[in-house]
């Protein structure tokens, strides 16, 4: 009976690293954030037709810092942050740094109509498939991502920021 | 060669090049099965929908994320690596019932195995406890006296007393 006892046991002991072997195998290990939009990796690139007509390419602003913040218009979150995000471009655009907005699940008239109340000279356009909130894995709004001058994600905020965070950022991102 | 026959046999191959770019064009236009992307759906969360499944909700992230799903299908991803798409960018919580799944993957078996193992342990040495004792419940402080007997003895007599009352009902 004992000699079946210790069978079990081993048997149960012999399946957990079976299982475990499995899962890693098979990149399930359990990290808490997710593979794509872990610090230090290279952001995917991304195109998008801004509201002014022109086109903007991520992966054609190499050498510079990346702002690339996630809004709506009905996002009361967003309404708070944007005029810290605004500040923030106009003390840093002559260091090179590249803000743009990326809009979200909103429609055109309501977006621009945002843009001309905060007076937002930033870059901005829609995301009108939402494939680059889905690439990017957006959860809420605002969501702004830091790039440093490689395209490396040095932040990942989710939430309205205070124009102090978002200056620490950008300086986080310049070094 | 006969013009008419000529004729005839170019309108012939002309019907037979437009009906097979129109079936094919509707081949290409259908893309993935709807069946698919709902199962796919299915099995993610909308990580924006308190917990909706991608294939029910009708929030304008579910209905994007579905969209990719066709997409990425019409490209010719399998199931498994749309869902691994999902999990890199949203995490194993985006995957439903991820507590399920990571009981099943990762402790199920071997806990289960474990539990039950270790029930078979803990009944195995509850019994061999039970069988080593003495059936008497040890060894008394005194000897028995006649009382004693006599008590014991007791309930036995009136349960047969009980017994043949009740069968007198």
């Amino acid at each position: 009976m004992r000699a079946v006892i210790i069978g079990v046991l081993v048997a149960a002991g012999a399946m957990a690293v079976a299982f475990g072997y499995e899962a890693v195998n098979n990149g399930s290990t359990t990290s808490s954030v997710p593979a794509a939009v872990r610090t230090g990796r290279v952001a995917s690139d991304f195109s998008i037709k801004l509201f002014s007509g022109d086109a903007f390419k991520l992966s054609e602003q190499r050498g510079k810092v990346v702002v690339v913040n996630f809004w709506a218009s009905w996002c009361p979150p967003c309404r708070e942050e944007a005029p810290a995000l605004e500040r923030a471009w106009r003390a840093y655009k002559e260091l090179g740094v590249v803000m743009v907005g990326v809009d979200l699940w909103d429609n055109d008239k309501d977006a621009r109509s945002f843009i001309q109340q905060y007076g937002l000279t930033y870059l901005n356009g829609p995301d009108s498939n939402g494939e680059i909130a889905i690439e990017y894995g957006v959860t809420g709004l605002p969501e702004t991502w830091f790039l440093d001058r490689e395209g490396r994600l040095v932040r990942r905020w989710i939430g309205a920021m205070t124009e102090r965070q978002i200056t620490a950022f950008i300086e986080e991102a310049l070094k | 060669m006969n013009v008419a026959r000529v004729r005839r046999m170019l309108t012939l191959a002309l019907l037979t090049a437009a009906l097979v770019a129109v079936l094919v064009g509707t081949a290409r236009a259908e893309g993935p099965p709807d069946e698919d992307v709902r199962e796919i759906g299915s099995g993610l969360i909308c990580p924006l929908c308190e917990g909706q499944p991608v294939a029910v909700s009708s929030t304008p992230q579910a209905q994007q994320i579905r969209e990719l799903i066709r997409k990425k299908l019409s490209e010719g991803e399998s199931r498994e690596q749309i869902i691994r798409y999902f999990v890199d960018r949203y995490g194993e919580g985006v995957v439903r019932d991820p507590v399920k799944e990571a009981i099943k993957q990762f402790v199920g078996w071997p806990l289960a195995t474990g539990i039950v193992g270790g029930g078979v342990l803990v009944a195995f040495a509850l019994y061999r406890r039970q069988s080593s004792r003495p059936r008497s419940g040890g060894t008394p402080a005194l000897p028995a006296t006649k009382d004693d007997v006599l008590t014991k003895e007791r309930p036995f007599k009136s349960k047969k007393k009980k017994k043949g009352s009740r069968a007198k009902l």
